[in-house]
């Protein structure tokens, strides 16, 4: 009695998980595809352009849908200035139909040392559903060019040697005012 | 030679600063140019030098015409304005130096010219502090020795001797008159002293609201005045003071 | 003229106030490089972008110092009652004006020279230090120009030196409100207007399209056109102001 009980309620188990996963794997109206680059690892200053696909599943066209790159800095949990990165600019399409597939190009710009996961987000304006793609892992390597040691010699040579200018200049007049 | 024809300037205000002036200054003269405060004798000055522009009328120094940025005009003339400014950072002789190259004195030239003038005016030991640290009779006798750096034939000499005591007053006024009697040079001179005037002048005009009122050899002036002031021998301080004072002024 | 432009670099580049200018933009550029490699924000910034903040700095000191000095000059030649025996020497008013434009040149070229050891570290390991040097001399210094000689105009123009330095850095900061302001408040009104004209901002732009986004010489001639336009500007601007170039009332 129990052993069937036991079976029962594992099939109910069963099927309710199941139906709760055809729910999950139910198709967006809108999906956002990062198609390039699969992940960024580069020095700061690296460009890049993120294409994405933005499909139309619905059998509705849908108008006036704005496309952008979202980033969050996982290295410090923030979000990032995306002005700084020069891609605050979004993609605009004016009309995705039924069934449509297009593609987009968002240029972005590496700046700061960090990892990041970049995201493209869609959205229309006639609905407040948001729909974003899956992230890509940005690792953005420190810039290691730039020598601190010259950096050093130059931060405290180069007032050095302005200064000796100074004195000289100084002395020079005061020879004259005690001419 | 220095003539002034129906010289006028009015300003955009309105105001006539000078008023229909003619004047003329002969060579070797030296020539006191009189009046009360705002009589318009630094206006005159300026339209002489070809500093500003006359509204009306023209200037001719050595029969070449003023006019505004005239180098060729520049360069016979020497003028030491009122309140003038120095370079306090610089010693005497580079101010010197430098005056002497603007105005286009000879390369080779300059250095024995500063000395020169350095020793016109008595400043050959001081010449190389810091005009900063030189007192004010220092700095006007300097600004003389710029004034006659470059050679010129006539110079203009705005209140000269305003703000020395006296022995700074009769340094300046022998400075004058040995450029005069020894260098032939032509001295056009404004000042308040008219004492100091009727020492070194042998001509004096007298202006007042931008007019003038009495031009002539100092000597015969006194001579027309002894009737008109009923004095034996008046002072040129009592002929100025019945010329300009507001009961009678411009009445002769 | 030679020895009216000895004199304006003897007062102003080698005087005791020049070289203490100098001595402190020394120690403020020290101060900036060294925060690039201390500040831990500023030393995840890209070289290039690294670069591009000191160049701003660069320029910004340059002009504020060259409108300071240039609207001092005539007005500063003015008050201390100098300005009349220079009018009165047989050079030009266009020949005096000109060789303070040459003290100011040679006073920018020296602070231009001393950031020349610090480009040198900030671009170390790269090729840009070439570029940075072009920009500097190609653009930088048109726009400095253009600066001093409207200072110099209204040292010219008004009897006070305070009031023209005010009125120069007044012009300069109007010019200088895009760097402030976000893109957002650039995309539209005021600001939009302010940005697209300014010579500043074009400058900067410039500075960006070169230097990072490395776009063809025609759109960088492009970008800095309103840096030319502004130039031309301010020689007109000087050349009528150095005729109204009047000293003080006599009487």
């Amino acid at each position: 009695m129990l052993k069937k009980a036991a079976i029962m309620i594992a099939l109910l188990l069963g099927v309710v998980a199941t139906g709760q996963n055809a729910f999950a794997k139910e198709q967006p109206n809108i999906e956002v595809k990062v198609i390039s680059p699969d992940q960024v690892k580069d020095y700061p200053g690296k460009e890049a352009t993120v294409k994405a696909q933005v499909i139309n599943h619905t059998n509705q066209s849908i108008k006036d849908l704005v496309v952008y790159i979202t980033m969050a800095d996982m290295g410090k949990k923030w979000t990032v200035n995306l002005e700084d990165y020069s891609a605050d600019k979004p993609e605009q399409i004016k009309e995705l139909k039924a069934g449509e597939t297009k593609e987009i190009s968002l240029p972005i710009r590496f700046v700061y040392t960090s990892n990041y996961y970049l995201y493209v987000t869609a959205t229309s304006a006639h609905s407040l559903e948001i729909y974003s793609s899956n992230g890509i892992p940005i690792e953005i390597i420190g810039n290691t060019k730039i020598d601190p040691t010259i950096i050093q010699i130059v931060s405290i040579g180069t007032p050095l040697l302005v200064l000796a200018f100074v004195v000289m200049n100084f002395t020079k007049n005061r020879r004259k005012r005690i001419a | 030679m220095i003539k002034a024809t129906n010289l006028t300037k009015q300003y955009d205000n309105g105001f006539v600063a000078v008023d229909s002036l003619n004047i003329q200054v002969n060579k070797g003269d030296i020539y006191g140019f009189l009046g009360p405060n705002g009589a318009g004798k630094t206006t005159t000055i300026r339209m002489l030098n070809g500093l500003i522009e006359p509204s009306n009328g023209k200037v001719t120094i050595e029969g070449k015409e003023v006019k505004v940025e005239n180098a060729s005009v520049s360069k016979l003339i020497g003028v030491l304005p009122e309140s003038h400014g120095y370079y306090n950072w610089m010693t005497g002789r580079e101010y010197l130096k430098l005056f002497a190259e603007l105005y286009g004195v000879e390369k080779k030239r300059v250095k024995s010219r500063v000395d020169e003038v350095l020793e016109w005016v008595g400043m050959a030991e001081k010449a190389n502090i810091l005009i900063g640290q030189y007192s004010r009779g220092m700095r006007q006798r300097i600004g003389i020795a710029k004034t006659i750096v470059h050679e010129p034939s006539i110079i203009f000499l705005d209140e000269p001797t305003l703000g020395l005591d006296p022995q700074g007053q009769k340094d300046i006024q022998s400075i004058i008159t040995r450029l005069n009697k020894e260098r032939n040079v032509t001295v056009f001179i404004t000042s308040h002293l008219l004492k100091e005037i009727s020492e070194i002048c042998n001509r004096v005009a007298i202006v007042k609201q931008g007019k003038l009122l009495e031009e002539g050899y100092l000597d015969e002036l006194i001579k027309g005045y002894r009737l008109v002031l009923k004095n034996e021998n008046p002072t040129l301080e009592d002929i100025f003071f019945r010329l300009t004072s507001d009961e009678v002024g411009g009445e002769l | 003229m030679f020895s009216l432009i000895k004199k304006e670099i003897r007062e102003h580049v080698l005087s005791r106030k020049g070289v203490w200018i100098f001595f402190a933009i020394a120690i403020l550029f020290s101060g900036l490089t060294y925060s690039f490699i201390s500040v831990k924000e500023l030393s995840l910034l890209a070289q290039v972008e690294v670069n591009m903040t000191f160049m701003k700095a660069l320029i910004g000191i340059s002009i504020l110092v060259s409108i300071i000095l240039g609207s001092t000059m005539v007005s500063g030649e003015r008050e201390q009652g100098t300005l009349e025996s220079l009018l009165l020497t047989p050079l030009s008013k266009v020949k005096i004006i000109l060789s303070k434009v040459i003290g100011i040149l040679v006073f920018w070229l020296i602070i231009s020279i001393v950031s020349i050891p610090y480009f040198y570290a900030l671009t170390y390991g790269t090729n840009m230090l070439l570029t940075i040097l072009a920009y500097l001399y190609l653009i930088g210094l048109p726009l400095v120009i253009s600066f001093s000689l409207l200072s110099l105009a209204f040292s010219s123009w008004i009897s006070s030196s305070k009031n023209a330095t005010l009125l120069s850095i007044v012009l300069f900061l109007v010019t200088a409100i895009p760097m402030f302001l976000s893109t957002t408040m650039k995309k539209s009104g005021f600001a939009h207007l302010v940005d697209s004209l300014s010579p500043v901002s074009s400058s900067m732009l410039t500075l960006k399209d070169w230097l990072v986004n490395k776009l063809s010489a025609v759109t960088i001639i492009t970008d800095s056109l309103p840096v030319l336009c502004f130039l031309v500007i301010s020689i007109i601007c000087l050349f009528y102001s150095s005729k109204k170039m009047d000293f003080l009332g006599g009487e």
